[in-house]
């Protein structure tokens, strides 16, 4: 499955999903959907508002993990 | 006028359906009422059908039983409204793919199909047993309720997938 590490990345840079809303103009709510691994889909203008605003690459923000088989 | 939100198309029929499903349960009342009454007070069925010139042989116990499959078919009725007015309820808040709209129009399908066979069986026992006739249903008439059925079901599918896609929306950031 597709793992978003926002929470890691907001820890490592010391910013909270607040500040993140204010960068990016992305709502608090759809951050905590992002954050939570809530989301279905992630669109490209997201992911760049994302980087921008965090100054790092689709792949910090983005891992692939298998899923458990059990 | 639209037909989505408040004080749309849809919120005008939704008071309109309130308005049937209320007068639905005065007359189950009534029907239920006029049942008891029949068996309980003597000489009333054969003063009814004297009063009324109804030519019928019927007995009390008889009118009670065919009232009484009236009012189960009303309460059928009663029940396809109180869904109808459910879903109308979230047209009328604009909010068309709600996730329970599906299993709504299911059991309305399912109450449509209920409905007409309990009409076949109820036209079957009144001409075999209680020997009344009815005007026989030719033609696209006597499947008109079937396709009706039909339509629901499709419909159904067709809010099922909206509210799949609607979620998607939702989640997609």
């Amino acid at each position: 499955m597709i793992k978003l590490k926002l929470a890691e990345v907001l820890a490592r840079k010391r910013l909270s999903i607040v500040e993140l809303s204010d960068r990016t103009g992305l709502s608090v709510r759809d951050l905590e959907i992002l954050r939570d691994q809530q989301a279905l889909a992630l669109r490209l203008r997201t992911l760049d508002c994302l980087c921008r605003a965090l100054g790092c690459q689709p792949g910090d923000l983005i891992e692939y993990a298998a899923e458990d088989s059990e | 006028m639209r037909f989505l939100g408040p004080r749309s198309i849809s919120s005008l029929l939704k008071t309109a359906l309130d308005v049937v499903y209320y007068g639905l349960y005065s007359l189950i009342a009534v029907v239920v009422a006029l049942s008891v009454c029949l068996l309980s007070v003597p000489n009333l069925a054969a003063e009814a059908v004297r009063r009324f010139n109804v030519d019928a042989s019927l007995s009390a116990g008889s009118m009670a039983f065919m009232l009484m499959a009236f009012g189960a078919s009303l309460a059928g009725y009663l029940l396809i409204t109180h869904w109808t007015r459910q879903i109308f309820r979230t047209l009328s808040e604009g909010d068309v793919f709600h996730p329970d709209n599906t299993i709504r129009l299911r059991w309305i399908g399912f109450g449509l199909g209920a409905l007409e066979v309990f009409g076949y069986l109820a036209r079957g026992v009144a001409s075999g047993v209680f020997h009344l006739h009815f005007e026989p249903i030719y033609g696209l008439r006597a499947v008109t309720t079937w396709f009706a059925v039909l339509v629901v079901f499709v419909l159904a599918e067709v809010f099922k997938e909206g509210a799949r896609l609607r979620q998607e929306v939702d989640r997609t950031i």
